[in-house]
């Protein structure tokens, strides 16, 4: 037991003496080739992800109800749309609002919609759908909406999406409550402490909301904080403003 | 000059049956017919047509199915089939439609033009090979001749396997031949005149006046000595492929369960989907015309999303089906009729990232429809309605433009707000304070409202009628902050004094 503790003491000595600033964790280390990023249009979580969600692999999206999730995942899909990539969207929780979508600038012609909501095992369904997505090749971003829930899926399951989107070269974004992928995901951003902002123009009205993003996961290097907070929370955030029903 | 190819199934009805036994090919294998007596029963099967294997194992035409299973141990009795028999002869034709695009049938047999395929072939033996290679996957095994006319096509092909007639040499090439050849079958009286006459080669008949001969055996005679000097006056009729393409199985006991069905779907799928690839396409639904013991039919459609030539979507979207609405009687006979579709094609950009190739996102958005309903798998569409619920869903292509509007600034601070729907809207109650609601409580919900702006009222639709006898809709929109820190919007009905959750801003 004694030569198993002894690297790690060894290590725990070095991050605690004055060469801590020397010691840089082997997931920080720049040894991989620079990723391909899919930019998500908002300057503030690409600038916290290194430049978006990383081409060929697999992220997560978390957080509660009214976090900003949807919001997020609209921008992403409008701005992959841009780029020319064909995008799928794989909608387990039956809950995707086109009106919305097209006033974030998703060209809703452009996207592939399956719809597994009500479905007995939806998140089951969902998955499969999206293996079958991703398998067939030319997509450049397969999104699995899961809504409220956080499927518990074997991390088999996720390994082989993973692999799948890696050979492929699809992007894959789950949008869930909770963090479900693990290690799978090659980054992942959890969305909290949304504010709404009301105006009063004769009576309240919703104007727009703020939410923080923490950055949990990420491949490669990442930029400095802006508001110079450490830690793996960075803290930064953005706003998304109100355009709804009434500009329909 | 015209060169023809001729393409022969021989026994067609028995390798129409083992079409859909193809694990017998190589076995022993005798068809069966019951032949219909005075009184119109059916009278006892007898054997009409045997493979090599079961005539080298002694098995003879015309005995009782019972005296062949007892004279050769392992044969195996089909019982012949005219659907069988017809989707062979209709497989036969898109084998004829895989090398050109008109051809000439006769039972067992089609015709065409090998004109330009000589591009595409080195030579004609390669292209005779090339065709039976394509029928055998059909599950046909073929003769095939090439020759300058039908006639002599036809006869070479009841001589050899493969034959190539060199353009001018067809009298050369038939003379050394039995005079079999000439007619399928030789009628019995010219070949005993012949027999009377010493002549056995059809080169001895052609040697013979062309008046004597039409003298001692009328118009036949004339016929047959005018195909033994090569000389033809049989026209090539082009015709054009069907529309649909069909293949059934008439079943040898009712079936009742969904699994043995899928099993003989399959099959027949299967054969389907290789017809259909003789001709460069692709499955765009299907017609299931299924035989019930009642003597009535069953008739379903099954509709793609897009073609394809997966079998695996179609039979899933066919168990859908069929488990959705199961038939009323037991099922004695299959019919797929299949709707033939060109596969899209697409021109890949240089300056844009490749999508999926169409036909595989085809076949994609049929396993997916498949999966979770044809109904749920497309693009989404917002409807021309005031309803914020109202969604639809079209047909989802592959861009073939670039994208219209502009790149979105990646320095733009802000975004639009999404709202995720409830489908339906979840009813709830609600409490009213006096600036409007002050709590909710659903079924997934309780919470009090800090903050409510509103009411929106829309309204619209006057001229429907709903279930309820309402016409259109009224309803007070509220956007609300609640306590469990969403930010919710709810309406109420104002025809029904009902509350909704419609969703909630994410």
């Amino acid at each position: 037991m004694a030569s198993v503790l002894a690297p790690v003491s060894a290590l725990r000595l070095l991050s605690d003496t004055a060469l801590a600033g020397l010691v840089i964790p082997a997931s920080r280390l720049d040894h991989e080739p620079r990723r391909a990023r899919l930019a998500t249009g908002l300057g503030v979580l690409d600038r916290a992800l290194g430049g978006g969600w990383p081409a060929a692999a697999l992220a997560e999206l978390c957080g509660r109800r009214s976090a900003g999730r949807t919001s997020v995942l609209h921008a992403t899909l409008a701005a992959a749309i841009v780029r020319e990539q064909t995008v799928a969207l794989v909608d387990a929780a039956g809950a995707f609002d086109p009106r919305s979508a097209e006033t974030a600038g998703v060209m809703l012609a452009r996207l592939l919609w399956i719809r597994a909501g009500g479905a007995r095992n939806q998140a089951l369904i969902a998955l499969q759908a999206a293996d079958v997505l991703i398998a067939a090749g030319g997509f450049g971003l397969v999104a699995i909406d899961f809504g409220e829930e956080t499927p518990r899926a074997p991390t088999a399951a996720w390994l082989r999406l993973r692999h799948a989107a890696e050979r492929q070269g699809t992007g894959v974004l789950v949008v869930a409550r909770g963090r479900t992928a693990g290690a799978v995901a090659a980054a992942a951003v959890n969305l909290h402490d949304a504010r709404p902002h009301f105006v009063a123009a004769g009576g309240p009205l919703l104007a727009s909301f703020e939410t923080r993003i923490a950055v949990e996961r990420a491949v490669g290097p990442l930029p400095a904080p802006a508001n110079g907070n450490d830690g793996d929370d960075r803290c930064l955030q953005f706003r998304l403003h109100h355009t709804g029903p009434s500009d329909q | 000059m015209l060169r023809l190819a001729s393409v022969f199934a021989p026994r067609l009805a028995l390798q129409a049956a083992l079409r859909r036994a193809p694990e017998l090919r190589g076995t022993p294998v005798a068809l069966t017919a019951a032949p219909v007596k005075r009184d119109g029963r059916a009278g006892r099967p007898s054997v009409v047509m045997v493979s090599a294997e079961a005539r080298r194992a002694g098995v003879r035409l015309g005995v009782t199915a019972a005296q062949a299973a007892a004279g050769c141990p392992g044969l195996s009795l089909l019982p012949a089939s005219a659907a069988d028999t017809e989707a062979a002869q209709a497989a036969l034709g898109d084998l004829g439609f895989a090398f050109a695009p008109r051809i000439d049938r006769e039972p067992g047999r089609v015709f065409f033009e090998i004109g330009d395929l000589g591009q595409l072939y080195p030579t004609e033996a390669a292209l005779a090979q090339a065709i039976q290679a394509r029928a055998l996957r059909l599950g046909l095994g073929v003769r095939v001749a090439i020759a300058d006319h039908k006639s002599v096509a036809r006869m070479a092909t009841r001589a050899a396997e493969r034959a190539i007639i060199p353009p001018g040499s067809a009298a050369a090439f038939l003379a050394p031949l039995p005079l079999a050849v000439l007619d399928d079958p030789l009628d019995a009286d010219v070949a005993q005149t012949f027999t009377r006459f010493g002549l056995r080669t059809v080169g001895q008949l052609a040697a013979l006046p062309a008046a004597e001969i039409a003298l001692r055996l009328g118009a036949a005679g004339a016929r047959l000595h005018r195909l033994a000097r090569g000389e033809d006056d049989d026209p090539f009729l082009p015709a054009l492929p069907p529309d649909a393409v069909e293949e059934g199985v008439a079943l040898d006991y009712a079936l009742i369960e969904l699994e043995p069905l899928a099993f003989v779907l399959r099959g027949v799928c299967d054969r389907l989907l290789a017809r259909l690839g003789c001709r460069s396409l692709a499955c765009a639904g299907i017609t299931l015309r299924l035989q019930l013991e009642t003597r009535t039919f069953d008739v379903r459609e099954v509709n793609l999303a897009a073609p394809t030539r997966d079998v695996a979507p179609i039979l899933q979207l066919a168990r859908l089906e069929l488990t959705r609405r199961p038939p009323d009687a037991p099922i004695v006979g299959v019919l797929v009729v299949a709707r033939p579709a060109r596969v899209r094609s697409a021109q890949l950009d240089f300056l844009r990232p490749t999508g999926p190739a169409p036909d595989r996102l085809a076949a994609t958005i049929a396993r997916l429809a498949a999966m979770v309903g044809p109904e749920n798998v497309g693009a989404p569409r917002a409807e021309n309605t005031w309803r914020e619920e109202a969604v639809g869903l079209s047909p989802f292509h592959l861009p073939s433009s670039p994208s219209p509007s502009p790149s979105p600034s990646s320095s733009s601070p802000s975004s639009a707000m999404a709202i995720r729907r409830f489908r339906p809207p979840e009813e709830i109650e609600v409490m009213l304070g006096p600036d409007g609601p002050a709590a909710l409580r659903g079924k997934t919900t309780t919470a009090r409202i800090t903050v409510a702006a509103g009411p929106y009222r829309l309204s619209g639709e006057w001229w429907r009628r709903g279930d309820d006898g309402t016409t259109g809709f009224s309803r007070d929109y509220w956007d609300v902050h609640a306590s469990d820190g969403a930010l919710y919007r709810l309406h109420h009905d104002r025809q029904g004094d009902r509350w909704y959750l419609d969703g909630y801003y994410d």
